[in-house]
């Protein structure tokens, strides 16, 4: 089993939430735990602030994140003082959250812990380097609300989506925003050269790469959202493909659109995709294309029925109808289906 | 030195370079004290240990680095001195934040005592040594923290305890849940529930089952979980029992560690001294090996710079393809005038004076070939605009107001001014500007000023230098009206200084104003204008002879 994981080399786990209270927390206990049982040594970090007993905003109580013995974890030092004696502290970080800086520790027993957030990408790569050098296998980043920013692939290796009743009130309305940001994260990889090297380009020069006659060429504005500079650029010439150093909204797409042919679109990433489904399908029913330089690994989409709010989805359904929608990507449910759900994951995660 | 001064001489620039990485170093910086006249010995110290530091690593860049190295690791212990002091236990993490500066403070001692051994230090090895003992009882030294076992001798049992308790607790819950799962098709989730489809046929007799509770439900599923057994109640006391010694002994541990440190602190205030001054002599080392600085030694009475350069002004050079002329003058206390045509440089020389002055002051290797310099009490710029729209003054209402400002110090400091009475009628601006420097001739103070008042050179008792000036015939050669203003002007002008031996004053105005593209016709003009007035009339008004 162990070997899998190694094939697939997911040495970082992203969990991203599509809401507050989705149910992240108990998806990260779950791997934990199973990750615990096959003697792995793992490292729990934080982007935002996450592991706090109460929700920030709804003030509802909130699983804590509970840490295998041998653990490490990331996060502001003061925080480990409440059980101090449980944990070797082993390094501060230069890396700061509003509660002090970042702090390496090991879990010398089994503890509950609050994870103060790092902040930034630079931040958490950090982190991440510093918890492989400590021997850390597996590495769980807690994606705090609407950072779908740790699925990142220029972060994490993979990423474990959970889609929580807490999105929406009807289970169309959620299934609807499932499939949307889902979609968004397993966009496909630009696969032209051409396009591959724009997207190169728009990254390390922060600026706008189009593609003319065969030909790359950066263009002088850094985003969509700059109105006169795209419309003078769009009207420039003839532009087979674009590529984005930044992130794709709605807006973005509506200015394209004004290019009266289609472009190929390439992004950094998925997680810098911000447009809704209903402007993606016009986008693409224009012949236009929308890929990334670097994808996404979706590991799985984690389902909860049950919102903080007090209403509960058919578990049954729910799942079935998101792996509808996900597919190919597995789905579990890690209430219900316990560690055994974890198995799926584990062998797309090694399917590669 | 005011605000104004600081702007005037583009401190700034500079002073955010200067960068130590500790936080007590940083915290040093904020409050740096410039030194002052008696301090000339202390002076003298700060410099030669950063020429000693500069010298020792400039051949040894993996010592540097080392050095470096553990200064950006280097942790600020302050606050928990303070704990200390006001009785307070400090926790696990203020410990790790103490062990941690111990352990790269102590490298760092050891490593500057080798490398530089008249490095001022205020703490002995044997301090840092035996304290980082304290915080580390195991016998292998690391730069981690906990509450080993090593700390006392009761905590290795009480783990133990505990542990074998914690495992009874979680073997009472297995077995009772092995049970269950026997009886039921079920299977626990992470955290160690039972979640059940209420349409399940099981449910009736899950929820009549004495060993599990129901401790919630939704709409689809009821959630069990094991009741407590009187077995695992006994095990769930017995286990808070274990914890509740162990953490005693912790808490002991802690109380033991903030007695033992309470008679440390004043070695601890020490240590952070220390460090916070190695971190701003190596600060200072590293930016003053930017651009080679020298030493500037000590003179009661003269400034003298030979080869000086201001290296934010330098650095805008640079950029834009131009070259900085080091600057070569001595001032005296006294009055000392610079004169010479516009563009050439002598308002650079007056900046970089003064802050060349600064850095000295505030125990810099200055940018200089050499230097020699006294410890003044007050460093004054009267140089640029410092129109004060808010208290009603003018340029020249200002500028009066801080020479006036400088003039009651009853102090000999460095007074630095640009062009005093430019801003008001030639006439008498030329008369303020002679009888200004009179007055400062006869003063102990240091002043150095720029002017175009061929006033001014009729105070004999002045010191002057000129400069160069623009050189070869004429304000244009054809060529160069092609070229770029500052490129022309650079070929031709010569920014260096010379001692004044009764040359004319510069007369370069016009051609500097051809080289920076005013039309001829204005200058044609211009040209005329001067050779119709009468020399007499053109002295009158302090442009020439």
């Amino acid at each position: 089993m162990q070997d899998r994981w190694k094939k697939g080399r997911v040495h970082s786990l992203a969990v991203v939430g599509l809401a507050k209270n989705a149910g992240k927390t108990t998806v990260l206990n779950t791997l934990a735990s199973r990750l615990e049982a096959e003697g792995r040594s793992v490292g729990f970090l934080s982007i935002g602030v996450d592991g706090e007993e109460r929700d920030v905003w709804t003030l509802k109580k909130k699983p804590p994140v509970v840490l295998p013995p041998g653990s490490l974890a990331a996060t502001a030092a003061s925080l480990l003082d409440e059980k101090g004696g449980d944990w070797e502290l082993l390094e501060t970080t230069p890396l700061n959250t509003p509660l002090g800086p970042v702090t390496l520790a090991r879990a010398l027993r089994r503890v509950r812990v609050k994870l103060a957030g790092v902040t930034r990408k630079e931040g958490v790569r950090e982190v991440l380097t510093r918890f492989r050098e400590r021997g850390a296998e597996q590495i769980l980043v807690d994606g705090a609300y609407d950072r779908k920013a740790a699925a990142s692939p220029w972060i994490t290796d993979a990423a474990i989506c959970v889609a929580g009743a807490a999105i929406a009130r009807s289970l169309d309305g959620l299934m609807e925003k499932t499939e949307e940001a889902v979609h968004l994260l397993t966009l496909p990889e630009a696969k032209d050269p051409l396009l591959r090297s724009a997207a190169e380009q728009a990254v390390t020069e922060n600026r706008l790469v189009g593609i003319r006659k065969g030909r790359v060429e950066a263009l002088p504005c850094s985003s969509l959202l700059l109105a006169d500079r795209v419309r003078e650029v769009l009207d420039g010439g003839e532009w087979r493909g674009l590529a984005l150093p930044g992130s794709l909204t709605d807006r973005g797409l509506e200015r394209l659109r004004g290019a009266g042919h289609p472009v190929d679109l390439v992004l950094a990433d998925p997680t810098r995709a911000f447009v809704s489904l209903r402007s993606l399908r016009r986008f693409y029913r224009e012949g236009s294309t929308l890929s990334c330089l670097r994808v996404v690994r979706l590991a799985a989409v984690a389902v909860n029925p049950v919102s903080p709010s007090g209403y509960t989805f058919d578990p049954g359904e729910m799942k079935e109808r998101t792996a509808r929608i996900c597919h190919p990507v597995p789905v579990f449910d890690a209430v219900r289906d316990g560690v055994d759900g974890l198995e799926e994951i584990k062998r797309n995660i090694s399917g590669g | 030195m005011d605000d104004l001064t600081r702007r005037a001489l583009r401190w700034e620039d500079v002073w955010s370079k200067f960068r130590p990485r500790t936080p007590m170093g940083q915290r040093a910086k904020e409050s740096l004290p410039p030194f002052m006249p008696g301090e000339e010995s202390e002076w003298q110290e700060v410099l030669t240990e950063q020429q000693q530091l500069l010298q020792a690593f400039g051949n040894d860049p993996a010592g540097a680095d080392r050095v470096d190295y553990h200064l950006s690791r280097l942790t600020d212990p302050t606050g928990v001195i303070r704990m200390l002091e006001s009785g307070e236990v400090p926790k696990v993490s203020d410990w790790f934040r103490v062990k941690t500066f111990l352990w790269h403070g102590e490298k760092l001692s050891s490593l500057i005592r080798k490398a530089v051994p008249r490095f001022r230090m205020e703490t002995a090895a044997e301090e840092w040594a035996s304290a980082l003992r304290l915080l580390n009882p195991a016998p292998s030294l690391g730069p981690s923290f906990s509450l080993s076992d090593d700390f006392d001798s009761r905590l290795k049992a009480l783990r133990r305890a505990w542990e074998e308790e914690d495992r009874r607790v979680r073997e009472t819950a297995e077995r009772t849940a092995r049970d269950v799962e026997r009886d039921f098709p079920l299977r626990r989730n992470g955290e160690g529930e039972w979640v059940v489809d209420r349409r399940s046929g099981h449910l009736p007799a899950l929820e009549r089952d004495s060993r599990i509770r129901r401790v919630r439900e939704t709409p689809f599923d009821a959630v069990f979980r094991p009741v407590s057994t009187p077995k695992r109640k006994e095990a769930l006391r017995r286990r808070e029992i274990a914890a509740a010694r162990l953490e005693a002994v912790q808490g002991e541990v802690l109380e033991g560690l903030a007695a033992s440190f309470r008679s440390r602190t004043g070695f601890l205030t020490r240590a952070v001294e220390e460090m916070g001054r190695l971190d701003l002599q190596r600060a200072r080392a590293e930016l003053a090996k930017g651009w080679g600085g020298v030493r500037p030694e000590p003179d009661p009475d003269v400034f003298r710079i030979v080869g000086g350069v201001h290296p934010a002004v330098a650095a805008s050079l640079e950029s834009k393809g131009r070259r900085f002329s080091p600057v070569d003058v001595t001032v005296l206390r006294g009055a000392t005038v610079i004169i010479g045509p516009n563009m050439g440089g002598k308002t650079v020389t007056l900046t970089t004076v003064g802050f060349i002055a600064a850095l000295g002051q505030y125990g810099f290797l200055v940018p200089a070939r050499s230097c020699s310099m006294p410890l003044v009490p007050w460093i004054v710029g009267i140089i640029g605009d410092a129109q004060e729209t808010r208290s009603g003054l003018s340029t020249f209402g200002a500028e009066v107001r801080r020479i006036v400002g400088s003039l009651e110090r009853g102090s000999d400091g460095l007074l630095l001014i640009d062009e005093p009475g430019r801003g008001t009628n030639p006439v008498e601006g030329g008369a303020l500007a002679a009888a200004l420097t009179r007055h400062l001739a006869k003063r102990t103070l240091w002043s150095l000023q720029v002017t175009h008042f061929r006033e001014v050179l009729e105070v004999k008792e002045a010191r002057v230098y000129r400069v160069a000036g623009l050189w070869g015939p004429g304000a244009l050669s054809p060529e160069g009206a092609e070229e770029p203003w500052e490129r022309a002007l650079e070929k031709r002008m010569d920014y260096r200084l010379l001692p004044w031996s009764g040359e004319p004053m510069p007369r370069n105005a016009l051609d500097i104003a051809g080289i920076l593209g005013l039309p001829p016709d204005i200058l044609r003009e211009a040209r005329k204008r001067i050779g119709e007035k009468s020399d007499g009339s053109m002295e009158n008004k302090g442009v020439g002879k």
